[in-house]
């Protein structure tokens, strides 16, 4: 089954300390720009949301990878072998998400630091977590499901009776 | 019309993506491959590794172990010389004289470029490209003697190529007729920085001049004449001066040919039927023309295979000259080019962070539409992102982008649809 990190942006307050950590874990510096992932600005509601690696099942960037640096583990995430890693940037170009970077020569991506993601692990507000695929999609079908469920009954009064402006 | 068969000429990165996307897409008919290499080639981006010692030829070509399982057929060796006009049959030949005729029901042409040669050579003598396994090999052994190398280009190839083998006790000269490095891909600003790096990892970058005269000096080494009167002596030539398709064995065959390539509409299709091209022998003509774009690079060539197998199966996809952009990365700095920045108008951000870090966006109408950014851990995706969905930037908002501040605009002011690079 493939994991992938969960976020809850309705807990993000914007603190960066996943950059912080991550950053240092894969460059040995606090440089946030370098991290694997990202906190990111919802210009709408000027809310946070945490924007890191998908673990996409066609991705894009083990596709274009000339020397198939880019594996999956047993475990369903994907890694990039720095040993092949060639550093062309190819991965970064094609990422529709921004999600993989060339870092002094080499890709780098969210690899769930091997399952036990030190971002998750220092989250002061737990929104994030790493969790199933199949568990994160089923519960946005299921967030899905309801909110088309609450437009349909706004529209007809809650009760299959058209409201009356 | 029965789609039993679909040949695909070339198994470089076009050729490959094409037999991968039909599977994935579910064709489950023969296909086969021929191509003219007798072993798996290198995939061109890793070459400078593999001379380098980075990379062994058998790990870069690992892509090809996945023909297997995609049960497609190739004929290596092979190399196709006729496109017969009035039957569905393609004619390829191997070094030993065999000859195949293979018929097919759907063709590809992805026979990819051959480096350029510039006349003050003759015919080839004393002089590699990088383009082969086997050269790369070569140029691998210069390396290891850690002899002198004169690289004849200022494009990426030469670029990567020197500032690999420099710090690695070769003595590298680039010579190149452009004012600055990169000069299709970068503005001068850009140019100059990629020199910087160069000359700092100890290469000789020589620019705005060109070669007056060749001498051959021992097995594999040259004297070159500068026209500035400079004479340089090395123990191997590369040239690196651009490509262009080898499509001459198609003259008769009914594809029509255009400037330098085979033309094609944008769901990558030739003027005959049931014959498409992709990657870089083939020429867009986006309005039907006589003339279109090629577009050189590893990322065009996978998008434009997947449209070839779109098309094939029906499916009705069309390719985005847009989508492309390229990046060269030499040690940790990132060149980023998309669009035509020196041609466009509009507003124009510049921003100088650092000796290393620079940008210059251009915004039209608001929305994002060239860019050329100088930096490490560049935001390739995002400017990407940026320019493809059209996303309306405020001018503070492209300022930040351009010192590297900006954060994601992930909803909402997008989606206006087309783009203008
Ligand atoms: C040294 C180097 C480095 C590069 N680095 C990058 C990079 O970092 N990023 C990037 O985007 N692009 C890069 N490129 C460009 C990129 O590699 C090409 O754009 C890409 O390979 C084009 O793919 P293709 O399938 O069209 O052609 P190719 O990959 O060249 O494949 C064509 C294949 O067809 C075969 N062939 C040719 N004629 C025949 C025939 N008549 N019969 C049978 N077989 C035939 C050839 O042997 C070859 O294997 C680089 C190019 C070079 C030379
Ligand atoms: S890097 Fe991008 S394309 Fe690759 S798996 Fe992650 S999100 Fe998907
Ligand atoms: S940068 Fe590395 S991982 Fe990304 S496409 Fe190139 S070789 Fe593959």
């Amino acid at each position: 089954m493939a994991q992938v990190l969960a976020v809850d942006p309705r807990r993000c307050t914007g603190c960066r300390t996943c950059e912080l950590v991550c950053s240092h874990a894969k460059t040995g510096q606090f440089r946030p720009t370098q991290s694997a992932i990202r906190r990111v600005t919802v210009l709408d509601d000027l809310g946070f949301q945490p924007w890191c690696c998908l673990q996409c099942t066609d991705a894009e960037c083990v596709q274009v990878c000339p020397v198939q640096a880019i594996r999956r583990t047993p475990e369903g995430w994907l890694e990039v072998d720095p040993d092949s890693c060639i550093g062309c940037s190819l991965c970064s170009l094609v990422c529709p998400f921004g999600n993989i970077r060339v870092i002094e020569g080499y890709a780098t991506k969210c690899d769930l630091c091997g399952g036990d993601p030190l971002c998750v692990r220092w989250c002061p507000r737990n929104a994030l977590a790493v969790d199933e695929a199949a568990n994160l999609a089923e519960a946005k079908a299921a967030a899905s499901a309801a909110a088309y469920r609450k437009l349909i009954a706004d529209q007809r009064g809650g009760c299959g009776v058209k409201r009356v402006q | 019309m029965s789609l039993d068969r679909v040949v695909v000429v070339g198994c470089g990165a076009a050729g490959l993506a094409v037999c991968r996307e039909l599977r994935a897409r579910g064709y489950d008919g023969n296909i086969i491959v021929v191509e003219q290499s007798s072993v798996p080639p290198v995939p061109k981006p890793a070459l400078v590794s593999v001379v380098a010692g980075r990379l062994e030829p058998s790990q870069a070509s690992q892509r090809y172990h996945q023909l297997r399982t995609l049960g497609v057929q190739v004929l290596w060796g092979y190399r196709a010389v006729e496109l017969a006009h009035h039957e569905d049959c393609v004619v390829a030949r191997c070094a030993q004289g065999g000859q195949v005729c293979i018929e097919w029901d759907a063709l590809v042409l992805a026979v990819g470029a051959r480096p350029v040669l510039p006349a003050v050579f003759e015919a080839g003598r004393q002089v590699l490209h990088l383009h082969t396994r086997a050269e790369a090999v070569m140029l691998r052994e210069l390396v290891r003697r850690h002899g002198s190398l004169v690289i004849v280009g200022g494009g990426p190839i030469a670029c990567k190529l020197g500032c690999e083998l420099a710090p690695r006790g070769c003595r590298v000269t680039v010579i190149s007729a452009s004012p600055w490095l990169m000069a299709r891909m970068l503005d001068g600003e850009a140019g100059y920085l990629a020199a910087r790096v160069l000359t700092n990892r100890g290469v000789d970058v020589r620019l705005g001049t060109e070669l007056s005269a060749v001498q051959p000096r021992g097995n594999t080494g040259a004297i070159l004449k500068l026209k500035t009167g400079d004479t340089l002596a090395a123990d191997c030539v590369v040239v690196a001066k651009g490509q262009r398709p080898d499509v001459r064995w198609l003259q008769d065959s009914g594809v029509r040919l255009g400037r330098e390539g085979i033309l094609t509409d944008l769901e990558m299709k030739t003027s005959r039927d049931r014959v498409w091209a992709c990657g870089d022998c083939a020429e867009v003509a986006a309005t039907g023309g006589a003339t279109g774009v090629r577009f050189g690079s590893w990322s065009a060539a996978v998008n434009q295979a997947r449209v070839v197998a779109g098309s094939i199966l029906g499916l009705g996809t069309s390719y985005c000259p847009h989508a492309g952009g390229n990046v060269v990365t030499l040690g940790a700095t990132q060149f980023v080019a998309f669009g035509r920045s020196e041609q466009r108008t509009g507003i124009r951000v510049l921003a100088r962070r650092g000796p290393d870090r620079y940008a210059r966006l251009t915004l039209r109408r608001s929305r994002l539409v060239a860019a050329v950014m100088v930096g490490e851990a560049l935001p390739v995706g995002l400017v990407r992102h940026l320019i493809l969905r059209g996303t309306l930037l405020s001018e503070d908002e492209l300022c930040a982008l351009a010192a590297g501040d900006l954060d994601y605009i992930v909803i909402g002011r997008h989606e206006r649809g087309d783009c203008d690079v």
